[in-house]
């Protein structure tokens, strides 16, 4: 098992995965949201190559309702 | 005075005016209008429709991954400018970092810059929105910022690039209308950039008063969405804006101290 913290939480995957995959595990749509890993943006069209390892840190942000 | 005749461009209404330019994008709707606080996201196409805002304010947070609910962009349509704003920031260096995971979502380079540290008032940093300004105008955001009212800053903020300044009239979502309106009178004569009225703007009367004053626009929230009818509020707001600016550019008559009678003072019956 690996860890990965999202958003301050931790999570355990079985193996390592690439952005696309683990935003498929929480049923998230890509063209929502904006990924940071270890405090750097991911740009929409590396989520395929960018792979999420043992100990990442990971902000998954999203726009909502302000003024 | 203002030259009707100078205003050769037809805007969204019946009269003529220039349109507002932000960053070199052009608007006909003078009303900016925010998406927090609404009781559900499924008002936010008829809040659009009925007070025609052509930019729309969101916010940037983490994404709650048990959540099931649908996101906002899916109720607001694509011909409609996004206004994200840093909100959540407490320095410079954090607006900087919220805008760029804004910009990153590849909806557009506007960023409303929101630094706010005190939070009992809600009042913005001035130094910390200046610098971090300086930083977004130079990667290319269009950066409105959101401050107090005050001149020296505004000059700075022009300095830094800034499309416009966004004084506000009284702390966010406190609904009390223009409460810094002298101050916003001094920025709106003495800056080169436009000037628009963000938070504190309670009811229609308050936003028309903005613009009468020669305010470029304004920005309204709370007092759509907590409204009892936040559809015919945005209505209500979408006319006040018009009639303000068109009171505006029409030229007020001057005040007097005595009575000046409207009808002829001659030819009366005997």
């Amino acid at each position: 098992m690996i860890n990965i913290t999202i958003n301050g939480e931790l999570k355990q995957f079985k193996s390592p995965l690439n952005i696309e995959e683990l935003l498929k595990t929480f049923s998230l749509e890509p063209k929502y949201v904006v990924v940071e890993k270890n405090l750097t943006i991911i740009p929409k069209e590396n989520f395929q190559n960018e792979i999420v390892n043992h100990n990442d840190k990971l902000e998954i942000v999203s726009f909502v309702g302000g003024g | 005075m203002i030259n009707l005749k100078l205003y050769h461009l037809l805007a969204g209404g019946d009269y003529m005016d220039k349109k507002l330019n932000l960053g070199g994008k052009l608007f006909n709707s003078r009303l900016i209008t925010g998406t927090g606080k609404f009781r559900s996201k499924k008002i936010i196409p008829d809040i659009i429709k009925s007070s025609e805002t052509e930019m729309i304010t969101v916010a940037l947070r983490r994404v709650d991954l048990t959540s099931k609910e649908d996101n906002i962009l899916n109720y607001i349509d694509s011909s409609i400018t996004l206004l994200p704003n840093t909100s959540g920031a407490r320095d410079h260096q954090e607006a900087v970092r919220i805008a760029h995971l804004a910009k990153a979502a590849g909806m557009g380079n506007f960023i409303k810059i929101e630094v706010i540290s005190d939070q009992k008032y809600l009042l913005p940093d001035n130094y910390e929105t200046i610098k971090a300004t300086e930083i977004l105008a130079k990667e290319g955001f269009i950066v409105l910022p959101y401050v107090s009212p005050d001149l020296m800053d505004a000059k700075r903020l022009e300095n830094a690039g800034a499309a416009a300044v966004m004084p506000l009239g009284a702390p966010i979502g406190t609904n009390k209308g223009l409460t810094t309106k002298e101050m916003i009178k001094i920025l709106i004569s003495e800056s080169k950039i436009p000037i628009i009225v963000d938070a504190g703007i309670g009811k229609p009367s308050q936003a028309a008063e903005a613009m009468e004053l020669g305010a470029d626009a304004v920005l309204v929230n709370s007092a759509i969405a907590t409204a009892e009818n936040p559809i015919e509020m945005a209505k209500a707001f979408k006319y006040s804006v018009i009639a303000g600016r068109l009171g505006y550019l029409s030229g007020f008559g001057a005040v007097k101290k005595y009575g000046s009678a409207s009808s002829p003072l001659t030819g009366f019956l005997e």
